[in-house]
């Protein structure tokens, strides 16, 4: 069972202005479609207990984290910030490397990791020298290519080269203690393992949506060991 | 020591969300119901729709919760003139876990559309659009709007037990069950006495109520099902 997680808004749904969890389908569905069982996991109770009942998890993309994780002050740009949910994704985060679980990063998630690992993040790309053409954000997309770095699980998966997509105005500055194994040409770090792991990736694209199946597969199969 | 805290699932729709700039397919759920969970025992976990009768396994209770109109397909009538957005998928997926759960004995407990499906899979059907069915034009709130009625529980029911005979309810639903096939209908809605409960005995815990009781006070409710998952 793949724990995802889920990000709490408010939105008119079914009544007016009412909090609902929500996540993207794709990523429920890249778990089924790659042989797992997805559960949606949200914010409320011990995250150790939900630990205790999962064989693998994702941290799932959304919103800004806060800038005062890595010691800043909050950027012009970085907006609609939740502290709680933070909080409880650190929690899971922590919990599962300690447990060795295997754990699958993805933008927010992967910004998350870095920030807690004694990295940094840029918080508005494109205001940012050298990334100011770095992809697209605001709603829309771009793809991009990322070299991958011989020898680290993600290359022993995807390979060289991958093509991946960009919707995200931040991006990591500096990945703490975790190694840096995947870069787009104008040199963001795009992924990132801890190879003391059994399998702990993080990327900042979406591979959810870019049909890399092959990395859920891989999770699932190190999830079911 | 207390005993360990019984996983609960939770079934969710997936539909057409506008996320930050971009519109996607999402999973969306109010968060009262994983709340409300919580907070009488259980550890609540989200089932997205499709997902597999494995599932079953793996909980203690299974929760199928309110959402989008069934096809009126599954109770043999064709799509009313009000019956717009209907999701064949998460229909399919609903069913295939409630038999499962009924047939492993797992406690269950059905909220509005997951009370009308229970319904309609056993033989029951639904009025389709209350406001312009006689007698329930005056039903209560939908389209948004919440009202509140009041509910008569029939004496002796595991819901009377649970609850006591007279409860005030909200109601935010423009759909209802017409014919509840052979489930047993344990509560009316006093003032126009629309079917508000059903259940099955022999179960540990199976009942379906038309309300939302995540939503108001209703904890009793909750923790008897809770309690039941920690027995199972």
């Amino acid at each position: 069972m793949i724990g995802i997680t889920t990000s709490v808004n408010m939105r008119d749904y079914e009544t007016q202005d009412q909090s609902v969890v929500m996540i993207p389908e794709n990523y429920p569905k890249a778990v089924k479609e790659a042989g797992g069982i997805p559960l949606l996991i949200s914010e409320c109770g011990d995250p150790n207990e939900l630990l205790d009942i999962l064989d693998g998890l994702i941290i799932s993309g959304g919103r800004d984290i806060n800038p005062r994780i890595y010691g800043e002050e909050l950027h012009e740009k970085t907006t609609d910030i939740d502290n709680q949910q933070d909080e409880w994704e650190v929690s899971l985060i922590e919990g599962a490397i300690d447990r060795d679980l295997p754990l699958l990063c993805v933008c927010r998630g992967h910004q998350l990791l870095c920030a807690i690992r004694g990295g940094k993040l840029f918080q508005h790309l494109p205001t940012t020298k050298g990334f100011e053409k770095h992809g697209e954000t605001g709603g829309k997309w771009s793809n991009h290519k990322i070299q991958l770095i011989p020898g680290s699980l993600i290359y022993d998966i995807l390979g060289e080269e991958v093509i991946g997509n960009s919707g995200h105005h931040q991006g990591v500055f500096n990945a703490g203690d975790l190694n840096v194994v995947g870069r787009t040409t104008d040199g963001l770090i795009e992924a990132v393992e801890l190879q003391s792991c059994r399998f702990l990736i993080s990327v900042q694209w979406h591979p959810e949506m870019c049909g890399h199946k092959e990395i859920f597969e891989r999770l699932i199969a190190v999830s079911s060991d | 020591m207390s005993s360990p805290r019984p996983i609960i699932g939770i079934t969710c729709p997936s539909r057409p969300t506008k996320w930050a700039k971009w519109e996607l397919d999402a999973v969306v759920i109010p968060t009262t119901y994983h709340k409300m969970v919580s907070r009488c025992g259980g550890i609540p976990i989200l089932i997205p729709p499709g997902s597999s009768t494995e599932i079953i396994d793996n909980i203690d209770g299974l929760i199928i919760s309110g959402g989008p109109d069934i096809s009126p397909e599954i109770y043999g009538q064709e799509n009313g003139k009000f019956t717009i957005e209907t999701y064949p998928e998460q229909d399919a997926s609903e069913i295939a876990l409630i038999k499962s759960a009924i047939k492993n004995n797992l406690p269950l407990l059905c909220i509005c559309r997951g009370f009308q499906l229970l319904c309609a899979i056993h033989d029951g059907s639904l009025h389709q659009h209350l406001p312009q069915t006689d007698g329930y034009e005056e039903h209560g709130g939908w389209d948004g709007n919440v009202t509140e009625h009041g509910v008569n529980i029939i004496e002796g029911s595991r819901l009377e037990k649970i609850m006591g005979d007279k409860i005030t309810v909200n109601s935010t639903h423009h759909q209802g069950v017409k014919d509840p096939g052979s489930l047993r209908v344990t509560a009316f809605s006093s003032h126009d006495g629309l079917i508000e409960a059903v259940e099955i005995e022999k179960l540990s815990f199976c009942i379906g109520v038309q309300w939302h009781p995540e939503r108001i006070e209703h904890v009793s409710l909750y923790k008897a099902f809770i309690d039941s998952a920690r027995g199972s």
